[in-house]
């Protein structure tokens, strides 16, 4: 049996974990088509960094093709920093956002 | 163009067989791409893309940390292409190399002529033409690049 208060308690202090506030939701890196990079090259490189099967580097690559973007990686905000930095050295249009 | 100009002919081994015509269009082309990133032109803004579209503040913390490795990057890669571009053979590390080199000098290439997913090459008499025919050249050399490596 749980006992009841009989008075209302008195909060000096909230020590919350800042961990509460954190925003969780995923990022993800998304590449943009551009006029430029050949449809070859897009998936070349995302089966050389990501290490994608031919088929799914195709699929995204006609995605960023047909639709004019793709996310093409998610994860935690330092994960897809890093993917971003590797597209970018390659050469293809990826930007980062959070759903 | 008959033959491959550039075959896998084993396990990191590659061999080469450009005109000298090529090879020096394309030493030309490494010096254009080089002073467009070392200048910071407009057209060189095309290789350093902006990540964070919606936060100039992440923006700012993303391009303060990859800003300059990723200069050196496209720096390496460049030099790396130069110092091979007169070999008879090339080390996977070596294709690699210059598949970034090609595609930064087709992307500022291709940003300064403005050139849209349908271009088609422009007559001989028209303004551009040369350019359009070194970007197909590199488009081309590119391609076998990307064919010959997945071999």
């Amino acid at each position: 049996m749980t006992g009841r208060l009989q008075t209302t308690p008195v909060i000096e202090k909230i020590d919350l974990p800042s961990s509460i506030f954190e925003d969780d939701r995923p990022w993800k890196v998304i590449v943009w088509n551009d006029p430029i990079n050949l449809m070859t090259y897009v998936t070349w490189v995302l089966i050389r960094l990501f290490g994608y099967s031919q088929e799914k580097a195709h699929a995204l690559m006609m995605q960023v093709h047909t639709n004019g973007k793709a996310v093409v990686a998610s994860g935690d905000r330092e994960k897809v920093e890093l993917d971003a930095y590797r597209l970018h050295e390659y050469g293809l249009w990826a930007t980062i956002e959070q759903d | 163009m008959s033959t491959r100009e550039i075959k896998k002919i084993q396990e990191n081994k590659f061999k080469v067989d450009l005109h000298p015509q090529v090879r020096q269009i394309l030493g030309d082309l490494k010096e254009l791409t080089l002073s467009h990133i070392e200048d910071n032109s407009p057209t060189a803004q095309r290789i350093f893309p902006v990540a964070y579209r919606n936060s100039p503040e992440m923006e700012m913390d993303y391009q303060n940390l990859t800003r300059e490795p990723l200069t050196n990057h496209h720096r390496d890669s460049l030099a790396v292409f130069e110092k091979s571009l007169s070999k008879p053979e090339l080390t996977e590390d070596e294709v690699l190399a210059w598949m970034c080199a090609l595609n930064d000098m087709r992307l500022i290439l291709g940003t300064a002529l403005d050139i849209s997913e349908e271009h088609a090459t422009p007559e001989e008499n028209e303004p551009n033409y040369e350019g359009y025919v070194v970007y197909d050249l590199l488009t081309y050399l590119q391609g076998v690049l990307i064919e010959e490596i997945q071999r």
